[in-house]
């Protein structure tokens, strides 16, 4: 077994309504399982992501922008061995998004040893520190699947 | 990088169009006509919405107020909320102690080290190897991609443990500091800024080998100068044409214009026109202030103080990472557990002025407060908003000595040009697609 429990890492920001979901998981888990995960709040800084998750078993909580979903709804990706993530290469910013940080990751031997990234599709991205009613909805299910991945990672 | 070799003759109209200009922050477009060999027009369009920070401002507490404007930028927070306390302090007629001087530099250092960092390595580097991004660096240029990483965590470092977090620092306020770690605490971060140092010898060797476009510009360079320190938080506004005033005086020789395609107002000097405020102004002016390291440095790799070369920015803003953290190990040294972390303050109505250094120039605040310390009014000039007209006279003079390019060659240097500002178009409001007209 991994000495270092496998990390937890909640994307985006708390004061853009639903971009805060990732933190308002991070914080209920935490308090119900401290010792389950290592938890880190993130800013999705590449380079430091880089150097956080090499090599260890990761979660990522971020609420995503999907057509195809309602909001509330949860899209679970394995992007290093199947499903890859959506690019934003054509918006031009100094910060880079998670699917270029999994690229860097990957040229530079520094990836996680499993990535799991939950998505929750959300309603709005507007400044206020509020959930929308469905994305609120979604926290237990959210709960139960990272739960579930810590089961299988160590089962 | 020497340059490429004219393109064939006989095309005398050309339109190019890039979709958007990586590594730069914000979203805009460049569009470029040239008539023969004469250049007709260049606009950097910033279309970015406004984003009212100074509005925001209004009727807000003093207390507030360095964390609102912390928020204008997730690169250089650290320099707005500088520029906010002591704009605040200024109105109150408090003067802060010395060692909170010193720590605010310390503070300063980590975000020029992570600012610096971050734009020579993933933004600026990849432009003289001719690579596509930071990735593309990475697969050829491994090792320096990982050192320069490493760099940028030294500094993130410092604002994680003397701000409270790395983006967006919490513990900042008029008077001081809410509180101060221990001793230990910023004990821990010698270490990596003793490897970065390392590091950073590394990175400068490196980017000195690079070939630089031969181009001189004649430009007025705007810095603040102090009398003892390289700067940060303090000085007069002084320019290479004889500028030289108190910060309080920034209104009455700078003035600021709406232009049709730009929702980032133009900064001009007042009867002089265009200025560059950044590293290679704050380098040109206080070069002999940045100790005996920097100076063997910059006779090592035989850097002059005053070039003029935009390119050569990359080697000043490496120096300016080494002394930021030979800066930053002087000010862990000399800390003491016994710092009081802030002063009382007592708000008092008035108008307070500022200028501090970000990473990429000198930021202006002008604040008028009322008696309770709520702020009436907010002027706020990023130095992306002051070098942007600079940045258009830069790209017509490079577009002039660059008409025999190939399509493909002007548009990259054209790109190389503006990425020698670091631009920070978020913060002035925001950027890049390349429209070129050539008939």
């Amino acid at each position: 077994m991994d000495p270092s429990p496998p990390l937890l890492i909640a994307l985006g920001n708390e004061y853009r309504s639903d971009d805060g979901v990732g933190l308002a998981v991070m914080t209920k888990l935490r308090s119900l399982h401290p010792d389950l995960f290592t938890y880190v709040h993130h800013t999705g800084d590449p380079a430091a992501l880089v150097e956080l998750w090499s090599d260890r078993d990761t979660t990522v909580v971020d609420a995503v922008q999907s057509r195809h979903h309602e909001p509330g709804e949860l899209v679970v990706l394995d992007p290093l061995q199947k499903d890859g993530l959506p690019t934003q290469k054509q918006t031009s910013s100094h910060a880079l998004s998670l699917a270029e940080a999994l690229e860097l990751g990957q040229v530079l031997g520094r990836l996680p040893k499993s990535l799991r990234v939950i998505g929750v599709v959300s309603q709005s991205f507007d400044p206020g520190n509020h959930l929308s009613a469905a994305v609120k909805e979604s926290i237990p299910l959210i709960m139960e699947q990272v739960k579930k991945r810590r089961e299988i990672l160590y089962a | 990088m020497s340059n490429p070799p004219p393109k064939p003759p006989g095309q005398k109209t050309k339109t190019i169009k890039v979709s958007y200009l990586a590594r730069v922050e914000g979203e805009g477009s460049l569009y470029v006509k040239t008539k023969g060999q004469e250049v007709v027009d260049v606009k950097l369009k910033i279309f970015e919405p406004p984003r009212f920070f100074e509005a925001f401002l209004k009727g807000r507490s003093f207390q507030e107020a360095p964390d609102i404007t912390a928020r204008i930028c997730g690169i250089c927070p650290v320099a707005y909320q500088m520029s906010t306390v002591h704009a605040i302090e200024d109105a109150f007629g408090l003067t802060i102690s010395e060692p909170i001087r010193e720590l605010r530099r310390l503070l300063y250092c980590g975000e020029w080290i992570e600012s610096h960092t971050l734009h020579i390595i993933m933004l600026h580097a990849p432009d003289f190897l001719k690579l596509h991004d930071a990735i593309g660096l990475a697969k050829v240029f491994k090792k320096e991609v990982e050192t320069g990483l490493k760099i940028k965590k030294a500094g993130n470092e410092i604002i994680s443990v003397l701000g409270g977090r790395e983006i967006h620092p919490i513990n900042v306020k008029v008077g001081g500091f809410y509180s101060l770690p221990d001793k230990a605490r910023f004990e821990s971060l010698i270490e990596g800024l003793q490897w970065a140092k390392e590091g950073t010898y590394d990175i400068l060797k490196w980017v000195s080998q690079f070939e630089f476009p031969e181009v001189t510009i004649d430009y007025e360079l705007v810095s603040l100068v102090h009398e003892r320190d390289y700067p940060f938080n303090e000085g007069r506004i002084q320019s290479s044409k004889g500028l030289n005033i108190p910060v309080s005086h920034y209104d009455q020789h700078f003035k600021e214009e709406h232009v049709p395609h730009s929702t980032a107002l133009h900064s001009k000097h007042v009867g002089h026109g265009s200025y560059l405020t950044g590293p290679m102004a704050r380098f040109a002016q206080n070069y002999q202030k940045m100790g005996p390291t920097i100076l063997s440095l910059i006779e090592e790799f035989q850097i002059d103080p005053a070039c003029t070369n935009p390119y050569r920015s990359i080697q000043i803003r490496a120096l300016e990472v080494m002394y930021a953290i030979e800066e930053a190990l002087r000010i862990l040294k000399d800390y003491s557990d016994e710092t009081e972390p802030s002063l009382p303050v007592t708000p008092k109505a008035g108008v307070g002025y500022a200028t501090t250094e970000a990473p990429r120039g000198i930021l202006y605040h002008r604040l008028d407060l009322d008696e309770e310390g709520n702020l009436k009014s907010a002027k706020i000039v990023p130095p992306t908003s002051q070098n942007q007209k600079r940045i258009e006279d830069d790209l017509r003079q490079v577009v002039t000595e660059c008409l025999d390019f190939s399509e493909e060659d002007l548009t990259h240097r054209l790109e190389q040009t503006i990425r020698n500002y670091d631009p920070c178009i978020s913060c002035s409001t925001h950027f890049l697609n390349l429209t070129l007209e050539r008939s």
